[in-house]
């Protein structure tokens, strides 16, 4: 029906998806204002294609698909950019970063925050596993890349967080939850 | 096999069996075994976290999905969101004005244009062999025949363009593109065919008036700029201006076939050292995620700019156009696909 021209289809197509492609742009995007744009680039992207829909996979597959492109595109040109100005980096270096850890942090925000410290080579494919649920061979394709290669950095990306949230408890900070065991 | 890659090896077979990506036998191994178990447990907090979903400003959904519905709205015609917000400022159509001359005049002697007008400064592009060889078979009647040459496509534009008189520089006649002087005789805000002439139909018979035919080339140039600046703060946004650009790619997709030299680039380097200052070199050449195919310093505003065409990420992907003020400022000043302003299929 959107495809035919019903544009109350396709805001119910959107607003179903909404949530999941807002959480993906935010984690890949390195501040709000970045996700922003790319959430809105990714969701004019999916009306901008959504004739060239054929049903051959499940409409959420295929919008999560050309999402992720939008997504990661603008967040490359934003990358590609001058490094002058305002940094970005300032943006996500947590605020009272020299407080005490249980005033300042949820677990939620140290992940995050870990996250986003992450390369980008580890942080995409596990972001588009985790928030996406895309399979490793998706990934591939999506960011054309051996099927092997996505496994490995998502592994990295993984072990690497986890040295930063437990490596971050050794170092006095107490994180609600991940304690050692 | 050390220890050192047995963590690695670990690491990896807990996060794919965690992804419901191992065989039977990994599966095993890892739930029979007590310290990979641990590690699974871990990791799957961190995934708990990672997989969630981030809090959402209602406001923020609204005016997103607000956004791209209304864009569907419109006899289905979709203004992409980057476009509408590049539509600002004179800086954007001084740029677009140059970007657009830029593609109709992919190289021109750099030293004239310094001396003269100002108005491009161009180097750095790397002809594509192919066209350059395919040049070589020139038909001299093609050259003469505007209206032929903007609808003939990429080897008719390239091969007339290879015909055009030498006022390049050494290096520019060493894997530098065609040099295209603007006809004067067809505007280009009055062209009938809608797009912007690649070919001044003069150009091969002035070829042994040289230095002449160099001053010309300038007055030309300088004209089409203005008709072009002109062109575009008549319309009423950028989507005619881009269409433009996406017929000019199309016609001259041979030509931006191969990414720049390393010596092309080295070259732009040593004559705009602020280039150095603005970006960073790695991250704009090698990055791994799109290919620069052209590059372009300008001159907008009495300030070097460079023009960047990115080839498409992936196949199906829009080749992309940047523009960027390589002063103190470092500004963008525009950028958008090739492809935007251009009607959903």
């Amino acid at each position: 029906m959107a495809q035919g021209g019903d544009s109350d289809a396709l805001d119910a197509l959107l607003r179903e998806n909404y949530d999941r492609i807002f959480s993906t742009c935010r984690k890949l995007a390195r501040n709000d204002a970045d996700a922003d744009d790319a959430t809105q680039e990714a969701l004019c992207s999916i009306v901008l294609k959504i004739s060239s829909f054929k049903g051959e996979s499940r409409f959420s597959t295929w919008a999560y698909r050309i999402a992720t492109n939008a997504c990661l595109d603008e967040i490359r040109k934003r990358n590609r950019r001058p490094r002058l100005g305002i940094s970005d980096m300032d943006q996500i270096i947590p605020e009272n970063a020299g407080q005490s850890i249980e005033d300042q942090v949820s677990d939620r925000l140290l992940i995050e925050g870990a996250l986003k410290s992450l390369p980008d080579d580890f942080k995409i494919p596990l972001v588009l596993r985790d928030q996406l649920g895309m399979n490793y061979q998706e990934i591939a394709e999506v960011l054309s890349l051996p099927s092997g290669t996505v496994k490995s950095r998502i592994a990295r990306g993984r072990e690497r967080l986890k040295i930063e949230i437990f490596g971050n408890q050794a170092e006095g900070r107490n994180v609600k939850g991940l304690e050692h065991e | 096999m050390n220890k050192k890659s047995d963590s690695f090896e670990h690491s990896e077979l807990i996060s794919a069996y965690l992804d419901g990506e191992v065989t039977e036998e990994e599966r095993a191994l890892v739930e029979n075994d007590p310290v990979l178990l641990s590690e699974v447990e871990k990791l799957q907090k961190i995934i708990d976290v990672t997989s969630s979903f981030l809090p959402i400003d209602p406001e923020l959904r609204e005016k997103h999905l607000r956004e791209a519905v209304s864009q569907f709205s419109k006899d289905n015609a979709v203004i992409p969101f980057r476009q509408r917000k590049s539509i600002q400022g004179g800086l954007l159509i001084a740029a677009a004005a140059a970007a657009i001359a830029f593609v109709v005049i992919p190289a021109t002697d750099s030293q004239d244009d310094n001396s003269n007008s100002g108005e491009i400064l161009a180097t750095g592009f790397v002809e594509d062999a192919k066209t350059s060889s395919e040049a070589t078979e020139l038909d001299t009647d093609q050259t003469s025949d505007p209206e032929a040459n903007t609808r003939s496509g990429a080897n008719a534009d390239s091969q007339a363009a290879e015909e055009a008189p030498q006022d390049t520089t050494d290096d520019q006649t060493d894997g530098a593109p065609p040099s295209k002087t603007p006809s004067a005789e067809v505007p280009v805000a009055e062209n009938e065919e809608g797009s912007i002439p690649l070919q001044d139909e003069g150009a091969a018979e002035n070829a042994e008036n040289g230095s002449e035919q160099m001053a010309t080339a300038d007055m030309l140039q300088a004209s089409e700029s203005e008709q072009t600046f002109r062109m575009f703060q008549e319309a009423t946004n950028l989507e005619p201006f881009l269409e433009q650009v996406a017929s000019i790619w199309e016609i001259h997709s041979d030509s931006f076939a191969s990414t720049p030299l390393i010596d092309t680039i080295n070259l732009l380097e040593d004559s705009h050292p602020e280039f150095s200052l603005c970006w960073n070199r790695d991250s704009l050449f090698n990055n791994g995620d799109s290919t620069p195919l052209h590059l372009e310093i300008t001159m907008i505003g009495g300030e070097p700019t460079l023009v960047v065409i990115f080839g498409p990420v992936e196949e199906g992907l829009d080749p992309m156009i940047s523009v960027y003020q390589i002063t103190s400022t470092c500004s963008l000043l525009f950028e958008g696909s090739v492809f935007e302003g251009t009607s959903s299929d």
